[in-house]
């Protein structure tokens, strides 16, 4: 049986910095990120309706620059913060594991995933497999809602993505990324 | 199979976890290298601001409305304070009960041969070599030996329940002088 996709590639540090910034995407349920950016418009709103008409003493003043402080970091949390920190800590990762990092293969038949490479191979069912997410640049197959493999998308033709989407049926799940 | 440290083998047994220890070992890495990382600091922020406002009531004449607002602030350290101390802990181990739940190869028993330099971990679907140097922690609990290394800190975990004396003591032995950074002992 051919595999409808079979590749060699290497992880560079834009590849796993990419794939860290979309994976986040994807553990971040919408709901929360809805919360803390009302929580950082209610914040700001107050902060700035205290200073214009409750501000009767520089103690006041100041509280309510530092909720004015607080509600812009809530909204720019996500967008900004988190991701800059993901950036960082990725890359830092990345360049102390840079040497355990091996070219892999990976091979995806109808039934089945491989993956190869010096220190590891794994052979599992396509039932073994939890998720299958693909973002702008990378596709992320879990293994569990912990464990996951990912390659990045510069790798793979079109052809092989419609396969790859088929392949993932149910467990298949588009990340939006801006 | 008796540690023979002449020609690099330590130990090679057979082991299969249950929910519960990877639940735990998931727990300890949390608090090692996710989530609950530094959770002592934080926590001990919060409880600052506590007393900074418990202080601030003792101290100074407040209207109401201040009172509420310090009131407010004060509910949200305590809340800082439980949700690290101990909310986060357990959200760790839920968690870990949900990955183990979710996985198909943690089910599996696994075979483990431990070498000077590097480990192997062999089953019917995967095989992972995986040297010291990779590994970022090594902690050992009364009842686990958990190792966490690897790109994106992957957990090795093997239950004691499944080892001899021998074996147990000659992993101890061979992490204690391999990994002096990255290995401890966790009585509870």
């Amino acid at each position: 049986m051919k595999p409808f996709l079979e590749e060699t590639f290497l992880i560079t540090e834009e590849d796993y910095v990419n794939m860290s910034l979309e994976r986040k995407k994807l553990l971040i349920p919408k709901k929360n990120r809805m919360i803390v950016l009302a929580a950082g418009i209610f914040a700001l709103c107050a902060g700035v309706m205290g200073m214009i008409f409750l501000r009767n003493s520089l103690y006041h003043a100041f509280s309510y620059i530092v909720l004015i402080l607080l509600g812009m970091y809530a909204i720019s949390y996500y967008d900004v913060v988190d991701r800059s920190l993901i950036r960082k800590s990725a890359s830092d990762f990345y360049t102390v594991n840079q040497k355990a990092l091996h070219s892999q293969t990976i091979r995806i038949y109808d039934s089945k995933l491989e993956i190869l490479s010096e220190n590891r191979r794994l052979r599992i069912p396509r039932s073994f497999i939890y998720q299958i997410a693909e973002g702008n640049t990378s596709v992320i197959i879990f293994l569990d809602k912990n464990e996951f493999i990912f390659f990045p998308k510069r790798i793979i033709t079109e052809p092989q993505l419609e396969k790859l989407r088929a392949f993932g049926g149910d467990q298949y799940k588009k990340i939006e990324v801006r | 199979m008796p540690a023979n440290i002449y020609n690099g083998e330590i130990a090679e047994f057979d082991c299969q976890i249950k929910d519960t220890d990877y639940a735990e070992a998931y727990r300890i890495y949390d608090i090692r290298r996710g989530r609950s990382k530094g959770r002592e600091w934080k926590a001990s922020i919060f409880f600052a601001g506590v007393i900074v406002v418990l202080c601030i009531f003792m101290m100074v004449h407040l209207s109401v409305p201040d009172y509420v607002f310090f009131g407010i602030v004060m509910l949200l350290c305590i809340y800082g304070c439980v949700y690290y101390v101990y909310w986060l802990s357990n959200r760790a181990a839920h968690r870990g009960m949900e990955i183990f739940e979710s996985s198909h190869l943690l089910h599996e028993t696994i075979h483990c041969h431990f070498y000077r330099d590097y480990y192997e971990i062999t089953n019917k679907y995967e095989f992972i070599r995986r040297y010291y140097t990779e590994i970022t922690d090594c902690i050992e609990t009364p009842e686990l030996f958990v190792l966490i290394g690897g790109l994106d800190n992957k957990l090795t975990v093997i239950a004691k329940a499944e080892l001899t004396d021998e074996q147990k003591n000659a992993l101890s032995k061979h992490f204690s002088r391999e990994m002096i950074k990255q290995y401890r002992i966790k009585r509870k």
